[in-house]
């Protein structure tokens, strides 16, 4: 008993951890965010860092943001990029992030469904256990080693349940996630786009109007510069981000298969074992 | 083992011998036996191979109207063994095949012609039934070796049909039996069968058989919910699950009936296999018949009855089967509970197994990289090999697992009953001495009371219930010898199918991880080659 909450508690942390890591590997990949101060911080202060958790105030402010945000991209979604690139990977982004968002889920229930399974042998084992004790036949040594193989069968299934969910899942997941936050980074450049076009008309309209021209001017200025620049670095992110996940999905479907083909044998050698025993009984 | 075995010649039995006390049963038919034909039944027993009608016709007239008469006596099986997988050393067990269709033979009535061939044995078996049971009371040993023979019944159910539509509509079954065994007719034969056929034959062994304490495998059960979904659908293929669980539990039934020497040969299972036409309609087994209700009567007043009847168990063994078979119940129950909970969750995953191959190959088709495109679309195919392997892997949980302690479940009751028919004969026995102390403390005061014109009376009726305490007693020591012996075959029989759908689940499972581990052997280098 004990010993399955130990193996539980460890997937998890396994899961946690690799997730961190995951996270801190791709910050200090990046060109920019590597030199960011606060990860600098992050990683070499050796005092604890006092972390602040959202208050009140806060967190409502951040709800109502994303609420604001999400009518917003549904105004932007039907704004036609011009560039060619950006909306391609627009209408890629938005059809792959709802897909994997249904491979995730369907993933997740997945192994759940193994890990039920897992789970249940160590009821049946039990139950072989039980009846063993009460056989006074052949059955006796008979049943003791059915139970005996129930649980360790339910450890590699267990393990196959947690390796699958480590490994599959949480790639799907991450880049449920990630994909969204690339949608975020493409929302973010449609409102620079539309805010420079909003600068743009500003400026015709204060052209016609001959008054605060220079306002508008500079208004604009700042808008365009500021979307370019944004389409540049939005640029190499996406491509990055396709290599990134090209990259992490060849590791992890590896990964997979090698775990399940080590569990697979593991599975055969227990069972032929098993089978041996019982049978030169 | 049957060809070269020459019967031990009839004059060896003599008169003294028959006066074995195991044997009280056989005394009167076995003397109303000898003062027939000896030598016809020499005859007989010669050409066992060869049997001439004629001879039979005769001797079975003769026989039936004779044992008849002893209906209490008939029951020579518990020293007769019908084994027809018995390998007795000693030559008159060979024989000891014959005795079982004596044994079986109780109603004359039968209309198989097949009854004629065991009918002439009847007049054979008992006096060798008698022999065998004279050599030691090791014919009850060998009588379990059931195994080393080459006599089978093989017996399948399959093509489960529905005839009829809407209410009225029932499923059909054929039933298609292989059998090296004499006492039927053919090798191979095939006829078709409805539920409720199964059950009236259930309902037949149960009369002929719980009363001497034989265990008698108990049938599927009756399923209002299963019989609906048959009749409200259209077509065939409505209820399959169903349907498929119920043709392997009748197969199953039908196959732990025939395994049993004594009720293999009875002529109402033979019949149920061989008669060709429909069985007449067992209604008595219908829930809302009038049988059905009177037969739902009597088993609450059994129930209660058996709350109330206690005993006093003087022998040691019953009272530990009965603990052990209690035991075993409840410690069968919880497996059960947690094997149809595997089986559950594991159709689950099979279930969603397959809801994810179908979104990874979405998703690689959304895929815009061409490698890591195929690359999940052939995890999509991976997955769907493995949804058949952990689906293959349910039905095996299901069928070699759970159905089988479910069956064990209820043949437990079966012992349970059979537990129960002892205590009531025990009690039958204790009452008719409680009455035989009665009227002999009658008599004693009649007697002191100087009513002598009473006294015949009264002496009659001591004699009365003198024999019937006599009676009680044999019946009582007959049903504790029989119970045991059922017990112990019953057991045997239990380690082996336990032995055996443990290895065969075992094996299924080393297949399915073998095809998982292949699965994913093919996987690996598509992953690795992703660009």
């Amino acid at each position: 008993m004990k010993q399955e909450l130990e193996a539980e508690y460890l997937a998890t942390f396994k899961k946690t951890v690799a997730m961190h890591e995951v996270f801190l590997q791709r910050l200090a990949g990046h060109p920019t965010l590597r030199n960011d101060t606060n990860f600098r911080v992050f990683l070499e202060y050796s005092e604890d860092l006092n972390v602040r958790g959202k208050n009140k105030k806060e967190r409502i402010g951040g709800l109502l943001k994303s609420i604001s945000k999400q009518a917003d991209e549904v105004i932007l979604s039907n704004q036609k990029d011009v560039d060619e690139f950006f909306e391609q990977q627009r209408v890629f982004l938005v059809e792959y992030h709802n897909k994997i968002k249904d491979s995730t889920m369907k993933s997740d229930k997945m192994t759940r469904s193994q890990k039920n399974c897992a789970d249940t042998y160590i009821k049946v084992s039990g139950g072989f256990l039980g009846l063993s004790t009460i056989e006074n036949t052949s059955l006796q040594k008979f049943f003791a080693q059915i139970a005996e193989h129930f649980e360790k069968a339910r450890k590699i299934e267990g393990r196959v349940a947690s390796d699958g969910d480590l490994k599959q899942s949480d790639t799907l997941r991450y880049y449920l996630h990630d994909s969204k936050a690339a949608m975020d980074l493409l929302y973010r450049r449609s409102r620079a786009l539309a805010n420079y076009e909003a600068a743009n008309k500003a400026l015709d309209k204060a052209r016609s109007k001959n008054k605060d021209v220079k306002q508008a001017e500079d208004a604009q200025q700042l808008a365009m510069s500021k979307f370019e620049r944004m389409s540049d670095v939005a640029k190499t992110e996406l491509t990055d981000f396709k290599k990134r996940r090209v990259a992490m999905f060849k590791k992890n479907l590896t990964d997979v298969a090698e775990l399940e083909v080590k569990h697979a044998k593991a599975q055969i050698q227990l069972l032929r074992s098993t089978l041996a025993t019982l049978k030169e009984e | 083992m049957m060809e070269g075995s020459q019967p031990p010649p009839l004059d060896d039995i003599s008169p003294d011998e028959k006066t074995n006390s195991d044997d009280d049963m056989f005394t009167s038919a076995v003397d109303t036996m000898q003062k027939r034909k000896p030598n016809g039944i020499a005859e007989t027993l010669n050409d066992d191979d060869d049997d001439d009608d004629d001879d039979e016709e005769e001797i079975d007239l003769q026989g039936s109207g004779d044992l008849q008469h002893h209906p209490g006596h008939f029951q020579p099986s518990p020293v007769s063994h019908p084994q027809l997988k018995v390998d007795l050393s000693h030559s008159p067990a060979e024989l000891s095949s014959e005795p079982a269709y004596a044994s079986a033979k109780s109603d004359f009535e039968s209309s198989s012609p097949a009854s004629l061939k065991p009918t002439s044995a009847i007049s054979s078996g008992t006096p060798i039934a008698h022999s065998v049971s004279k050599a030691a009371e090791e014919a009850d040993d060998p009588e379990l070796d059931d195994e080393s023979s080459d006599l089978f019944v093989e017996i399948k159910v399959s093509e489960a049909k529905k005839i009829g539509d809407g209410m009225n509509s029932y499923m059909v079954y054929r039933v298609t039996t292989k059998t090296n065994v004499p006492a039927f007719r053919k090798q191979e034969f095939s006829v078709s069968r409805r539920f409720s056929d199964f059950l009236g034959l259930h309902e037949k062994l149960l009369g002929k058989y719980l009363t001497y304490g034989r265990i008698v495998p108990p049938p599927p059960e009756k399923s209002a919910i299963g019989m609906a979904k048959v009749k409200m659908t259209k077509d065939d293929s409505g209820a399959l699950d169903f349907v498929e669980r119920r043709r392997a539990s009748l197969e199953r039934y039908v196959n732990r009936t025939a395994r049993h020497p004594a009720l293999c040969v009875d002529p109402d299972f033979r019949e149920f296999l061989e008669l060709q036409e429909d069985l007449p309609k067992a209604t008595s087994t219908s829930a809302l018949s009038g049988a059905g209700v009177l037969r739902f009567f009597s088993r609450a007043v059994d129930t209660v009855g058996k709350m109330t009847l206690k005993m006093d168990e003087t022998d040691q063994w019953f009272e530990e089967k009965q603990q052990q078979v209690e035991s075993l119940q409840h410690q069968m129950k919880k497996l059960h509970s947690s094997v149809e909970t595997l089986v559950t969750y594991r159709r689950e995953l099979a279930t969603n197994i397959r809801t994810f191959a179908t979104s990874s190959a979405v998703l690689a088709s959304a895929e815009e990289h061409s490698g890591l495109s195929r690359a999940l679309s052939q995890l999509a195919d991976a997955y769907e090999k493995l949804e058949g392997v952990y689906g293959q892997q349910a039905e095996t949980d299901f069928y070699v697992l759970a159905e089988l302690i479910r069956d064990y479940l209820a043949l437990l009751d079966a012992i349970k009953e059979c537990f129960h028919q002892r205590v009531k004969t025990y009690q039958t026995w204790q009452y008719a001495q409680g009455m035989l102390t009665k009227k002999r403390e009658a008599k004693v005061k009649l007697e002191l009371a100087m009513k002598t014109d009473k006294l015949p009376q009264a002496d009659e009726e001591i004699k009365e219930w003198e024999q019937k305490v006599q009676k009680g007693e044999e019946d009582f020591k007959a049903i504790s010898k029989m119970v045991r012996k059922e017990v112990k075959r019953y057991e045997r029989y239990r380690v082996q199918d336990f032995k055996d759908a443990m290895i065969k689940y075992l094996e299924v499972m080393l297949q399915g991880q073998q095809e998982v581990l292949r699965v994913w052997e093919n996987y690996l280098p598509e992953a690795k080659s992703i660009a």
